[in-house]
């Protein structure tokens, strides 16, 4: 059998390139550079494309695959998540879930696989700014916020606007923005501390600026990478039912180490193990499965 | 004048050179030679120099303090703008070079050149040259950044391209065949304008032009710096990866201020170039773009008023130490820089900001007293 002809398109999704020759190689280049649904797809600007949730999930991940130096981060993955869904990643440490983060908001290219946003955006030809542009926010693991800057200035630097050089330049603060400032100030408690240094705050308070630069941002889609770590009970209720609030409007992404808050979060969670998919389910169907008894759970 | 709310330091810098910009002119013209309150015209030019170092380490702070890029290579743009500068002048000499040739500059007639280079044609218009001030620099910086902020060329690396490429630049200039008078440089100006450079008047006027033009600059970098982008760019300072992730494209932040700071240092270059009469490849050389480093660093990082102590005050040193111990110059600016990076590594800047500091802590110890 030929391996290039009509059915080249096939082979090129195929784990590994190097099977091919070099003019089997560049052939294959070749035909995914002249594909007729893709005519000229570089010269779409991220903001024209529309996002088409209409099948239901928002994002798609299809056999992905990302190594580092030989071991597997994200071994042949699926996930999809639906839009509005709000849904809870669990597993050990070294499971991908990071990983899988980082390769959807392309801070990571993975080997193989496919990732959309809605059916139509391939994620993975887009750069950072592009992806936050068209609607994903993320919150790290260990919080990142703009130490230097005030906690009020830090959701002004987050918010949704136009985020060209001389735009930014020229910005000035409308009162609409203003108010949508202090309204996330008092969503996440800050508001008493909106003109103190973000070095200043608390790693509780600081998780929670995040978590508001994330909702300036506005997005479609939110990941958010271990909200409560470093959070006190209290706080840690309040984290739950914003991130309960959010769902329905947007579509929410958790990954969460503590059972208890992912228990009093998750509709469905899933769980992965050695970068894919173990189990998905709801929380008792989860607990369950003697195989995540086995691997997570039962520790 | 709400950019420079907050700002005590820039203010009272701004006024001290309003002051300086005042009184020593005319302490140079109106008051006699004999009287002890002269200022000489060797003064005044020196005091011009410092002028244009401060406008440059003003340059350098934006990109280092603000943006996080520390250039080793900011004197190549500082070169470039004298050099523009230089053509003019050399061009204004006419046939009253040594040669008399009325078009070709001397050591064009020295090497046997038959015609200009088409790079000197237009630059015997003022209005040219000042343009290629800026933009020469602005071009290079321009692609330069381009390349390496698009491809996450940071820190130390970054650091070391620069110095490369003032280094390259140097080696560049010192040969004939770039035409740009390889060792020698550009020198024997006569005048500017139309106005002797040799006069007191247009030396007077060199020097209130830098202090203009070190206000201008400041307040610019001063505009830049507490708009929404100036807050994009210290935030990029301090969690470059954090910035990208909330939607700002970071390489073009980078390139923009980056280009803005070479054009303030060909700026600089250019008003430097026709106060010390000559412009030549040394000035490309990397260890000028490090002693500039320490200038700001000495008057303390992402202040802006801060570099222009620093240039000052280093300049200053420099002048009084090479006079009377010329051996120990190169030790004296070790020493501070180390002493400062110890004792303060806020700079003279953090210094002052701490006084005033507890000063007002002080006195609203008294108030609640």
């Amino acid at each position: 059998m030929s391996p290039v002809g009509d059915n080249g398109r096939d082979l090129l999704h195929r784990d590994r390139a190097f099977d091919f020759s070099p003019q089997q190689q560049a052939w294959l280049q070749f035909k995914e550079t002249m594909r007729r649904d893709r005519t000229f797809d570089f010269m779409v600007k991220a903001k024209d494309l529309k996002l088409d949730v209409s099948h239901g999930p928002i994002l798609y991940i299809e056999d992905l695959n990302v190594s580092f130096d030989g071991f597997k981060a994200i071994d042949h993955l699926n996930f999809y998540v639906d839009a509005g869904e709000l849904r809870c990643v669990i597993g050990a440490n070294g499971a991908g879930k990071t990983t899988m983060m980082d390769i959807i908001t392309g801070k990571t290219r993975p080997d193989s696989g496919s990732v959309y946003f809605g059916q139509r955006i391939d994620l993975l030809r887009l750069s950072e700014p592009e992806i936050a542009e068209i609607g994903i926010g993320r919150k790290f693991q260990k919080p990142t916020v703009f130490e230097h800057h005030t906690v009020f200035e830090n959701l002004e630097l987050a918010m949704a606007a136009d985020k060209r050089v001389f735009s930014t330049l020229l910005a000035r603060l409308t009162g609409a923005q203003r108010d949508r400032i202090d309204e996330v100030l008092g969503m996440i408690g800050l508001a008493e501390h909106a003109k103190r240094e973000a070095g200043a705050l608390s790693h509780g308070q600081k998780q929670w600026l995040e978590i508001g630069m994330l909702l300036m941002q506005d997005p479609l889609l939110l990941l958010v990478d271990e909200p409560v770590a470093g959070m006190t009970h209290q706080e840690m209720d309040r984290t739950a039912e914003l991130l309960v609030s959010l769902q329905g409007k947007h579509s929410v992404v958790v990954v969460e180490h503590d059972m208890d808050f992912v228990r009093s979060i998750a509709r469905r969670v899933t769980v992965l193990h050695q970068g894919s998919v173990l189990a998905e389910g709801s929380m008792d169907q989860v607990q369950n499965d003697p195989r995540v008894v086995e691997v997570y759970l039962g520790e | 004048m709400a950019l420079l709310k907050g700002d005590t330091g820039g203010q009272v810098m701004l006024g001290l050179l309003l002051a300086v910009a005042v009184v020593v002119p005319v302490l140079n013209l109106a008051v006699p030679e004999g009287s002890p309150l002269h200022v000489s015209t060797y003064t005044v030019t020196l005091l011009g120099k410092y002028l244009t170092y401060a406008l440059l380490a003003v340059a350098v702070d934006l990109v280092w303090g603000y943006l996080g890029i520390l250039s080793l290579g900011h004197g190549a743009f500082f070169a470039l703008g004298g050099y523009a500068m230089g053509m003019y002048l050399m061009r204004q000499i006419g046939d009253r070079g040594v040669y008399g040739d009325p078009i070709l500059p001397d050591f064009m007639v020295f090497l046997d050149w038959q015609s200009l280079p088409w790079f000197w044609h237009g630059f015997d218009m003022f209005w040219l040259a000042a343009l290629m001030v800026m933009l020469v620099p602005g071009a290079l910086a321009f692609v330069f950044g381009w390349l390496a902020f698009r491809s996450r060329v940071t820190g130390v690396y970054l650091s070391i391209i620069t110095q490369a490429l003032t280094y390259a630049l140097m080696l560049a200039f010192f040969r004939n065949e770039m035409g740009f008078g390889g060792n020698n440089g550009l020198t024997d100006f006569k005048d500017i304008l139309g106005f002797d450079l040799q006069a007191d008047s247009t030396r007077v006027g060199l020097f209130v032009a830098s202090a203009v033009a070190l206000a201008l600059g400041y307040l610019a970098c001063r505009w830049i710096v507490t708009s929404k982008l100036g807050r994009v760019a210290v935030a990029i300072r301090d969690a470059e990866p954090r910035v990208r992730f909330i939607g700002y494209r970071v390489d073009r932040v980078k390139v923009a201020i980056w280009t803005f700071s070479a054009m303030l240092a060909g700026i600089a270059g250019a008003l430097y170039v026709p106060q010390v009469g000559i412009i030549n490849p040394g000035e490309f050389s990397p260890l000028n773009s490090i002693e500039l480093v320490v200038w700001v660093a000495v008057g303390g990082r992402a202040t802006l008023y801060g570099a222009v102590i620093g240039a000052i005050v280093v300049n200053y040193g420099k002048t009084y130490f090479t006079g009377a111990f010329p051996e120990a110059w190169l030790f004296a600016l070790g020493g501070l820089f180390v002493l400062v990076t110890l004792f303060l590594p806020q700079g003279i800047a953090g210094l002052f900001r701490q006084l005033t500091r507890r000063r007002g802590g002080s006195a609203a110890e008294g108030a609640t007293a």
